[in-house]
């Protein structure tokens, strides 16, 4: 791996997704980058990647499964080989760094739980939980949009959903921040969260063998069969690391953009209030325009892609946000426009690994934000240029305070 | 099958749209119909047109609405179509 170094000279072949400039505001570079010859950026830094910017590309490669391969989905790290060495070498993060044909039932197996009609009675208590939160700050006439709401939000849900404690919700942020954000760059700090993850639910799996609970995801999965044979606990295990990692970053960055961008938007919150049945488009522009996700690949075969001469075990990074703000699929992409006719966002990828729990994202953004926008209906950001952002994997604030 | 369950649940909305076009409103005609082997979820889809589009067991879509489309509902089918990351639903005009 490269250390942080200065500015990239040329954003075509030496990007740094974790340059500072480019996590706070990404898509001048993605523009740059999309609009030239190559629309297909390289870069040799954090173990070498390739980065498309175009829908089409992006899409292209979510879709052909078999030659970018999920052997690998973090952005920076070992090669494939060595992913699975050490403690818990068996666990992964199934169905995400799963292929076919284990995928389709890696998959099949935790869908049910976050169909939308099985993420409805999540509501109410999100409701609850984003009340509390907003107990504790708005006498005060300011708050940490990031820190004291929305990066408190999802992992309360998905612990409630995991069935372990919620009051863990620190420790647990802790964690996965060590695994998303600041273990992409230490691979040290990285393995130690992934190690405190996996002790953690191995307990929790024996706890539920030795006390099986009703209505219980992991004591559900643990008894789930497929063709007649119980299905692995490195299974369940891994599916208990995906959640906690995959649903706590993710929304609670997509929450934490929304509300920057409706700070800095009294328009947009005046037609949330005007025309209340605009909220699910409106929750699906902000999904576009602050898509937090970049997704890695690992190319199986040598392979030429779009003139681009790609190894076997090239990293490819799909940027959603990059595709998302494409004018060749948006017209004016880096508006946010909630009356936008035709709105085919990736903000949850696209093929087989579509994101499992996008619902439920869905879900808690739309809760969080509606809860916000009734208890405070003006806002603004107390500061723009102290508002910090984390990027690389996800992409999200992390501190933004708001006045009010 | 789930997706029958859930018809079921729209029923009133879906009858009532019926008895609209009893009453021979509209002359276009539309029909949706969906590719089941191309859909991964999303729901865009039931985000866009919540009448005409539901889930199954798994989240992906089902079409709830068999045959014409009331022309109220026309403008909503076309944007669930023009919103479907994966280009699974198809228009009838």
């Amino acid at each position: 791996m490269t250390t942080l170094d200065p500015q990239p000279i040329d954003p075509l072949t030496d990007y740094d997704i974790f340059d500072r400039a480019f996590v706070r505001d990404p898509f001048p570079v993605m523009e740059q980058i999309r609009e030239s010859e190559c629309p297909i950026a390289h870069t040799e830094r954090w173990g070498g990647s390739w980065m498309p910017t175009r829908y089409a590309d992006i899409v292209a490669i979510a879709q052909e499964f078999e030659t970018f391969t999920s052997r690998q989905i973090l952005v920076t790290g070992p090669p494939p080989a060595q992913v699975f060495e050490g403690p818990y070498a068996g666990v992964a993060a199934p169905p995400i760094s799963s292929d076919p044909p284990e995928h389709h039932w890696h998959r099949r197996l935790i869908l049910p739980y976050f169909a939308p009609q099985s993420i409805a009675k999540y509501e109410s208590i999100t409701s609850d939980w984003c009340n509390q939160l907003i107990d504790r700050f708005i006498d005060q006439g300011v708050a940490d949009s990031a820190a004291d709401y929305a990066q408190q939000i999802p992992v309360r849900v998905i612990a409630h959903m995991l069935g372990v404690p919620t009051d863990m919700s620190d420790t647990f942020t802790g964690w996965v921040r060590g695994v998303l954000e600041a273990g992409l760059m230490d691979q040290e700090v990285r393995l130690a969260a992934r190690k405190n993850i996996l002790d953690f639910f191995r307990d929790q799996i024996a706890d539920r063998k030795a006390n099986p609970r009703e209505n219980d995801l992991i004591t559900n999965l643990l008894a789930a069969e497929v063709d007649g044979e119980k299905v692995p606990e490195d299974y369940v295990h891994g599916v208990c690391n995906l959640m906690l990692v995959a649903g706590v970053d993710t929304t609670w960055s997509s929450i934490g953009a929304s509300l920057w961008h409706l700070a800095q938007h009294p328009e947009h919150r005046q037609q949330l209030r005007d025309d209340p049945e605009l909220w699910p488009a409106a929750v699906e522009e902000l999904l576009r325009a602050y898509a937090p996700v970049t997704m890695a690949r690992i190319v199986d075969h040598d392979i030429e892609f779009q003139g681009c001469p790609m190894k076997a075990d090239d990293r490819v990074l799909m940027s959603f946000s990059a595709a998302n703000r494409d004018p060749r699929q948006f017209e004016n992409p880096d508006v946010v426009d909630f009356h936008r006719e035709h709105n085919r966002h990736v903000a949850f990828g696209a093929g087989i690994h579509r994101c499992a729990g996008s619902n439920l994202a869905r879900l808690e953004l739309r809760v969080a934000l509606q809860t916000w926008l009734a208890r405070i209906p003006e806002f603004e950001l107390a500061d723009p240029s102290a508002v910090t952002w984390a990027g690389g994997q996800v992409r999200g604030t992390r501190q933004c305070a708001v006045t009010f | 099958m789930t997706g029958g369950l859930i018809a079921v649940g729209m029923l009133p909305a879906a009858a009532r749209l019926r008895a609209a076009l009893c009453f021979g409103k509209g002359t276009t005609s539309m029909r949706v119909t969906l590719n089941y082997a191309a859909c991964h979820g999303h729901q865009s889809c039931a985000i866009a047109a919540p009448e005409v589009f539901g889930a199954d067991e798994l989240g992906n879509a089902v079409v709830l609405i068999d045959g014409d489309l009331p022309e109220a509902l026309h403008a909503k089918a076309r944007r669930a179509a023009g919103n479907c990351p994966e280009h699974a639903i198809a228009i009838e005009e």
